[in-house]
């Protein structure tokens, strides 16, 4: 046994001697790559070996690193910026700044084109910039990065109109959205329509689907981590728009003079609530036993609503080996209610906030040795407040005034507060390290500890002998701590292949549980042809916190427990093949993959969502235990080069669950998997000024619950509907056109304004969002009405909603 | 500031947009949907301490379908107690079918249908202790609405109860009733329920008319402690009563222990007060 051990020890080691015998020749190079114009990084940028066309790209920091043995000349390019190409042995030893000029758009420019492709492709990569994100036509003009996210196969929006995405068979629970390295529990604004991201905050969003890098954890399905811009360091820039949902200002620049730092204020508000203010206030001030002026008057009763968002940024570079910035987001949703009646009072008001707060630091410790520093706090809370009076009257004779007046009792009084929140705080260190083969070795270490509060209730109300009582429930709160600790590598191999693999170990603890769970992950990808790659890869994920969804209102509120001793983590592992090529000179893009993924220990909450009571017994009613399974298939061709570009889609997939309280135990078709989504996407631009974009999607519609049958009412209780199984029909096939027209000029001053019109759902389908039992009436041979039957009614929410935007960018 | 007149007509162009939009987006139209409808037997049944079992079986008719008339259906059932041999339910009436003799607290019961779609079966319930109502006090208080105190003490372990209450005039006609409100200690806590030292009150208000306390001449307060199939059962399908006629919120399944088929069968105990009440308690 021992021999052949032995063996293979010696085997190992003059393959490591050798390895490192024809590398260590080489000589490595790393820098980062800037926009000339306004001194941000660069991702994506792609720094390529001029006569063996071996290439490396920018990461997220806009920095990489080359090797080389002899020629030392190599072409840096990047889509929307002129080709710039240097002799790195220039540099030798010292670490380089590279500034890219953008390319002003001429129509007979040549591009360059982005081939992100082949290296990106094995590490399952999808990256949105700006530009992308705007091409995509938006709903009330709302250019939404969620939104521009669903255009990609496999990825859905949970319910139309709403930011909430499912990936692969995902739930929308289970996908890990980062702004700046801080996780971001709640994505939506305006009851999830639009998504937290503020467009002009954000310079770009890598988006994974498979192939997870190590420094992720806590997200089943996916990760979305989204990048801010940094501001400009060169000039002052302030930009603002106006539109039908919200507005939005923007203000960048250099701080001092040095040009070694800048900020980025970036701000949005609605002023939907503006027109309600001050008949909200009316309402709010308005005494009871008001006599109705008429017998169709009904009271006062009206609705407001307001969202705001800041992100706040400053950078700092020290020096060519030391950068620093501090991130800010703060964004809050408001709604209140107030109705007012003859003999009665009722408001109701909701808050949810994030506030979010990271300091981070880039540490280049060699030319080939980079340490990224992290500390954040993020929070995340709701807060619901109602208040009700009733009051019973008699009418009395007033001797005095010579008339009936009514004589007001209190009957009932009620005020409740119910807040719920997430706290997170962190520290977080990764370390990068080029080596000679052009390989990275990368490790990092992180600590969160979490504070939660799952509900804090309070009531007052009037008992029913008068007497005031008061109910307050202060949950456990519990806290928890979450480690974990990677270690990976990234190799190119011969050309051909392109192999990572890397282990990360977490860890949650609290005073009840102790779960460790290891994360494999590996890709492998491999390069036919200069056109043509294949890519494996296999990735598990744990997820140590569970949402229960509950329905408040037009708002899908979404409250945080942990892990439990009962409650155990949830894990997903997705094995994905994928296959791609690139047609023509590289201007199409043709990639297809097949996944299978498999889900445990997935959460339930088994009882109505609605009941607030119920979220301090929450350990009794979230059920753990539950499996998922789902496969899939996704090809998608885009066309990225000329005045014509744009990306078609399909996907095809089958997600079920199963969880033994549910169903009889028995699987069902997960609520929001869509058997066949078509997408197809794109822009033209006609000239300097003029562009025109479109989206039309066509797929499988939403999973409901149909009953197979009618129970009537019998002598023990009352009629109910009986089923079969769980998410068992699917509503009617949806369909959908978006168009937009946008305009640009560059003002003489070199002010840019623009005007955007959006039109959603142009061809108004009338897509089902969800249907009832209503009926119908039969009418005879004179058109009078002789009974009525039950049908089903669909419902659709979102008819053809135009949207005019206006844009003034100022310098 | 420059172009401020070009950006005034172009706001109020957004806020004619903008009401458009807030203007009310809903749709609704007639589709057809294939339900899938076979019609099923429904066995739904009760068995008390010192009280008879009762149990009544029905068909399910089309979800989109009109009341149906009762048909008689063809069976037999057939009731298990503490697995001693099964003895047959009489037929009382079309579908409905009682025991000849009373269950017994803490006594096994399963329960068997036999029929052309096939033989159900229910699992064993056990009928809960009964429990005593300690008092019943009808407070007054002329400016707020008046209610009903009912006192019992909660045993150990988890309990379900309901309560009832009905309204009589002097010649014992009902005038008034409420319908089984279904409690649980101790997340009902704030629903007008309070335990101290396991003694349990539970405050129901009055909601009379002034001719009906003009009539009033004695409240019943009936008392249930069921077990946990009654329990799930009830509480499932006030849950389902919500979602009557929206397929697209998550169905609510009512709960069943049949096996093969639909319908529950429960146990349950109960305790009756009755007070006489003089009107002018109640003004």
């Amino acid at each position: 046994m021992l021999r052949p051990l032995r063996f293979c020890v010696r085997q190992y080691i003059a393959a490591v001697l050798v390895f490192l015998a024809v590398y260590s020749h080489a000589q490595t190079q790393c820098g980062y790559v800037f926009d000339y114009a306004t001194g941000e990084y660069l991702v994506g940028v792609n720094i390529k070996h001029l006569s063996s066309g071996k290439g490396v790209y920018t990461d997220d920091r806009g920095f990489f690193c080359v090797s080389w043995h002899d020629e030392s000349f190599w072409v840096v390019s990047r889509v929307g910026y002129r080709n710039d190409t240097l002799n790195l042995a220039a540099f030798e030893n010292a670490q380089m700044q590279i500034f890219l000029m953008p390319a002003v758009y001429e129509l007979q420019e040549v591009e360059v084109v982005q081939s992100f492709a082949l290296r990106n492709f094995s590490r399952g990569l999808t990256l949105l910039t700006p530009s992308k994100i705007s091409g995509i036509p938006a709903m009330g003009g709302e250019r939404d990065l969620l939104k521009a996210v669903t255009t990609l196969p496999g990825i859905n929006l949970g319910t139309e109109g709403f930011s909430s995405i499912t990936v692969r068979g995902g739930g929308t629970e289970h996908n890990l959205f980062v702004l700046d390295g801080i996780p971001v529990y709640n994505s939506g604004h305006l009851f999830n329509f639009i998504s937290v991201f503020n467009p002009e905050a954000v310079k770009d969003v890598s988006v994974y689907k498979h192939a997870f890098p190590a420094r992720y954890g806590g997200g089943l399905a996916s990760v979305v981590d989204v990048s801010m811009r940094d501001g400009n360091f060169k000039e002052t820039k302030i930009s603002a728009d106006l539109g039908i949902i919200n507005s939005k200002f923007t203000l960048e620049g250099p701080l001092g003079a040095d040009g070694k730092t800048s900020y980025l204020l970036a701000t949005r508000s609605t002023y939907l609530d503006l027109f309600k203010y001050r008949r909200l206030k009316r309402i709010r001030q308005k005494p009871i036993g008001v006599m109705p002026t008429s017998l169709l008057d009904k009271g006062d009763s009206e609705f407001g609503y307001t969202f705001a968002d800041v992100n706040f940024k400053i950078n700092h570079r020290f020096n060519q080996r030391h950068r620093f910035f501090a991130s800010f987001y703060s964004g809050i949703d408001y709604y209140q209610l107030e109705d007012v009646s003859f003999s009665s009072r009722s408001s109701a008001n909701f808050l949810r906030s994030n506030y979010l707060a990271s300091f981070k630091s880039y540490h280049m410790l060699s030319n080939s040795l980079m340490m990224e520093f992290l500390v954040y706090a993020n929070h995340h809370g709701n807060t619901r407040r109602t208040y009700d009076e009733n009051y019973r009257y008699e009418w009395q004779w007033d001797q005095e005034m010579q008339m009936n007046y009514p004589r007001f009792y209190l009957t009932y009084l009620s005020e409740n507060e119910n807040e719920s929140s997430l706290t997170n705080l962190a520290v977080e260190g990764h370390l990068s390290y080029a080596m000679p083969s052009e390989g990275m070795v990368r490790g990092g270490l992180s600590i969160m500890q979490h504070h939660y509060n799952p509900t804090d209730y309070f009531r007052k109300s009037l008992g029913v002998d008068g007497q005031t009582l008061q109910t307050s429930l202060k949950n456990f709160k519990p806290r928890a701590m979450q480690l974990a600790a990677y270690a990976g590598m990234e190799q190119p191999i011969y050309d051909k292949l392109d192999f990572s693999a890397s282990m990360r170990f977490s860890g949650f603890l609290s005073d009840s549980v102790r779960y460790f769970r290891p994360e494999p992950r590996f890709t492998l990808g491999y390069k036919i042809s200069p056109k043509d790659a294949l890519s494996l890869s296999y990735s598990v994920m744990q997820q140590y916190n569970h949402a229960i969804t509950r329905n408040e209102q037009m708002f899908n509120n979404t409250i945080w427990v942990p892990s439990t001793p009962q409650i155990k983590p949830q894990r997903s592992e997705q094995l994905s093949l994928g296959y791609l090529r690139l047609l023509g000179e590289a201007d199409y893009q043709l990639e297809t993959y097949f996944y299978y993924k498999r889900m445990n220990d997935l959460v339930f909450f088994a009882s109505s969502p609605e009941n607030q009571f119920l979220y301090h017994n929450w350990q009794n009613y979230l059920l753990g235990g539950g499996k998922g399974k789902g496969l899939g298939w996704e090809v998608s061709l885009t066309k990225q080069k000329g005045r014509v570009n744009g990306n078609v889609n399909y996907a095809f997939s089958r997600h079920f669950r199963q969880f033994s309280e549910v169903n009889r135990g028995l699987w069902f078709p997960y609520k929001f998997n869509r058997d066949h989504v078509f997408n197809l996407s794109g822009g033209v631009r006609l000239n300097q000024n003029w562009n025109i974009g479109f989206f039309w999607t066509l797929n499988s519609g939403a999973r409901i619950s149909l009953p197979n049958g009618f129970v009537q009412t019998n002598p023990f209780g009352w009629g109910y509907f009986a089923y079969d199984g769980v998410n068992n029909a699917n509503l009617p096939t949806y369909h959908r056109l978006d168009v937009s027209f946008d305009w640009t000029r560059v003002l003489k001053n070199g002010q840019e304004i623009g005007i955007s019109l959006n039109v959603y759902n142009a061809y108004y389908k009338k897509n089902s969002a969800y249907v009832f039992v209503g009926s119908k009436p039969i009418y005879d041979n004179d058109g009078n009405e002789t009974d009525r039957v039950s049908v089903i009614k669909s419902v659709s929410i979102m008819p053809l909603i135009p949207a005019l935007n206006i844009s003034y960018k100022i310098k | 500031m420059k172009g401020s007149g070009a950006f005034c007509s172009v706001r109020g162009v957004s806020i004619l947009l903008a009401l458009l939009f807030l203007s009310g987006c809903e749709e609704f139209s007639t589709i057809d949907m294939d339900l899938h409808f076979q019609p099923q037997l429904v066995v739904t049944g009760f068995v008390g301490a010192d009280h008879y079992a009762m149990v009544y079986l029905q068909l399910t008719r089309h979800p989109l379908g009109s009341h149906i008339q009762i048909e008689e259906i063809d069976a037999s059932v057939w009731l298990i107690e503490n697995q001693n041999p099964a003895y047959p339910l009489e037929k009382a009436s079309i579908n409905f079918f009682t025991g000849s003799s009373n269950g017994t607290s803490f006594n096994t019961y399963e329960l068997r249908v036999s029929s052309s779609w096939g033989v159900i079966h229910s699992e064993p319930v056990v009928i809960p202790q009964i429990i005593p109502i300690d008092s019943v006090v009808i407070t007054e208080h002329p400016k707020a609405n008046k209610n009903i105190k009912v006192f019992f003490r909660d045993p150990i372990g988890i309990n379900y109860y309901a309560c009832k209450v009905l309204f009589f005039d002097e010649e014992n006609t009902t005038l008034e009733f409420l319908e089984p409100a279904l409690l649980f200690h101790p997340s009902q806590i704030f629903n007008d329920i309070f335990a101290v030292n396991g003694r349990m009150e539970y405050d129901i208000p009055i909601y009379l008319s002034n001719s009906q306390v003009a009539q009033l001449h004695r409240v019943e307060v009936v008392l249930f402690h069921i077990e946990a199939n009654a329990w799930l059962y009830f509480d499932s399908l006030l849950e389902a009563e919500g979602s009557l006629i929206d397929f697209s919120s998550e169905p609510t399944i009512v709960h069943s222990n049949m096996s093969n088929g639909l319908g529950v069968f429960g146990g349950f105990a109960s305790d009756t007060v009755s007070v006489f009440v003089q009107p002018s308690y109640l003004k």
